[in-house]
Order: structure tokens, then sequence, then C-alpha cells
């Protein structure tokens, strides 16, 4: 394709048609990405069956609230935007970073260093410690990267970016910290809630 | 996400919808999460019903939160 042919052909390309493709680029990216978090929550159950670890339940019912929330804010940052509201945008899209970071403290910096699923002293498998990582590991490097993208939009807005006819930004990191918290719907009560609590504990 | 209007008036209503829309998909996400504990503790970690709730929690994230029905629409778009 010359690049004469390429100009044309993004011309007629419509913006209601871009924006069409973007979504739907967007979510074939979130379809391979549930892939991967289905195959690590197949693994929970494959490996811990109907058992898990005692957890501290009260920090998991609190992040989960917490994710919940941030999704609220991060729905209110997108309506804000698309309705010109700039204000509300980055006092919700700042609130959304806020929450992630918050989570991530409450997984990696209190869950991690206090899970009863320590290595044992003759270096046998623990496959309590090798699920629970993994999950939230994988799980909190997506937050992270979401806490980025977010404030990446969240600047670009402050600078006067994006607007009520300019948002596929917005729109996009939004739907993308959203699905990070369609997948801890389900991480949260495989780790914390499903099956019988077995080993130390709380 | 609908827009559809294009009056002020009816733009701002819009926008009031939506909002007071997020916050009571907010208010049910947190009674199902602690609904989720409740029913662990009762029903002992039952797999399916705990499964149940996790995929009620999910459709409202996707139908409400990511609007997966303006998938192929055109809305938001400026021609």
């Amino acid at each position: 394709m010359t690049a004469t042919t390429q100009t044309h052909h993004q011309e007629a390309i419509s913006p209601a048609r871009r924006l069409v493709m973007n979504r739907v680029g967007l979510w074939m990216f979130i379809i391979s990405e549930t892939f991967l978090f289905s195959g690590i929550l197949v693994s929970r159950f494959y490996l811990w069956g109907g058992t898990r670890p005692h957890l501290n339940q009260l920090l998991g019912m609190s992040v989960t609230l917490i994710l919940v929330t941030s999704s609220f804010f991060a729905n209110r940052a997108e309506v804000a935007i698309k309705y010109g509201d700039r204000k509300v945008f980055l006092r919700s899209i700042l609130m959304t970073i806020l929450l992630g970071l918050l989570f991530l403290v409450g997984v990696v910096g209190m869950e991690w260093p206090s899970a009863p699923v320590k290595p044992t002293m003759d270096g046998e498998f623990n496959v309590y410690g090798a699920v629970l990582f993994f999950m939230t590991g994988m799980h909190a490097f997506h937050v992270l990267t979401g806490v980025v993208l977010l404030a990446i939009v969240a600047r670009l807005g402050a600078r006067g970016h994006f607007h009520a006819e300019h948002f596929w930004g917005v729109e996009a990191a939004v739907i993308y910290w959203h699905f990070v918290d369609v997948v801890w719907v389900f991480f949260y009560p495989a780790l914390y809630l499903m099956g019988t609590a077995v080993g130390p504990g709380h | 996400m609908e827009k559809t209007s294009t009056s002020p008036s009816s733009q701002e209503r819009e926008k009031r919808f939506l909002y007071r829309r997020g916050l009571i998909v907010l208010i049910a996400l947190v009674v199902l999460e602690i609904f989720d504990y409740l029913v662990a503790q009762w029903a002992n970690g039952s797999i399916t019903i705990l499964m149940v709730l996790a995929l009620i929690n999910a459709a409202l994230i996707v139908e409400y939160y990511m609007h997966i029905h303006t998938l192929f629409a055109f809305e938001g778009a400026h021609e």
C-alpha cells in the first residue's frame, strides 16, 4: 500500500467508525486478559480444591470495598468528561488513583507479609503460598498498570487534552480499570471465602 | 454510555441520571460483597453459591460501568 492510498484509507474512516474500532480493539484485549485470569482461577480450584488458607477476612473485605468504590469514581470521571465537567473529572480520577494505591498497600503491603503461607523449613512446595502470591501478584500488577494509565489520563486531562468531544483516552483507561475490578470480584471469594479454611490462621 | 440530547437542560438531567445510576450500582456492589461474606459463613464456603454471586457482581460492572451495550453503537462519537 502506498503512502497516498494509506492516507485515503485513513480519511475514509469516519470518527464514529474509528471509535467503534477502538472499542472493539479494547474489548478484544480484555477478552484475551479474561483467558489469562480464568486460567489462573482454574489453577486455584485444581491446587486448593475445597480448601483455602486462613487469610485476614477484615483485610480482604476492606480491599474489596476499596476497589469497588474506586470503580464508582472511575465511572464518575468518565461521565464528567463526557459532559464537559472538568472539575468533577479531575477530582474523581484522582480519587480513583488514591483508592487504587490503597488497594495495593492493603494487598502487597499488609496481606503478603501476614499471610500464613510461608514456605516450610525443609523447602517443601507450599501450594497455598504459590497460588495466593500468583493470583494476588498478577492482579496487583494490573492494578499498578491501571494506576499508571489513570495518572497519565489525569495529567493529560489537567492540561485540557480531553473534553466532551474527545474522551476516548479516558473511556479506555476507565474500562480497563473496571476490568481489573471484575477480576477481583472473582478472586476475592476464590481466595478468602470459598472452601474450608485449613492450616495456621489468624 | 448514553449521550443523546443536545439541549443544556436535558444534558444536565442525563448527567445527573448517570451519576445517580453509578451510585446505585456502587451500593448494589457493596451489598453483594457483604452478602458474599455472610453467605460464605452460612453455606460453609459453597463454591457454587459464591460463584453465582460473583457473576451477578461482574454483570453489574460490565453492563453499567463498562457499558458493553454501546460496543457497536456510535454513541459518544462526533462526526
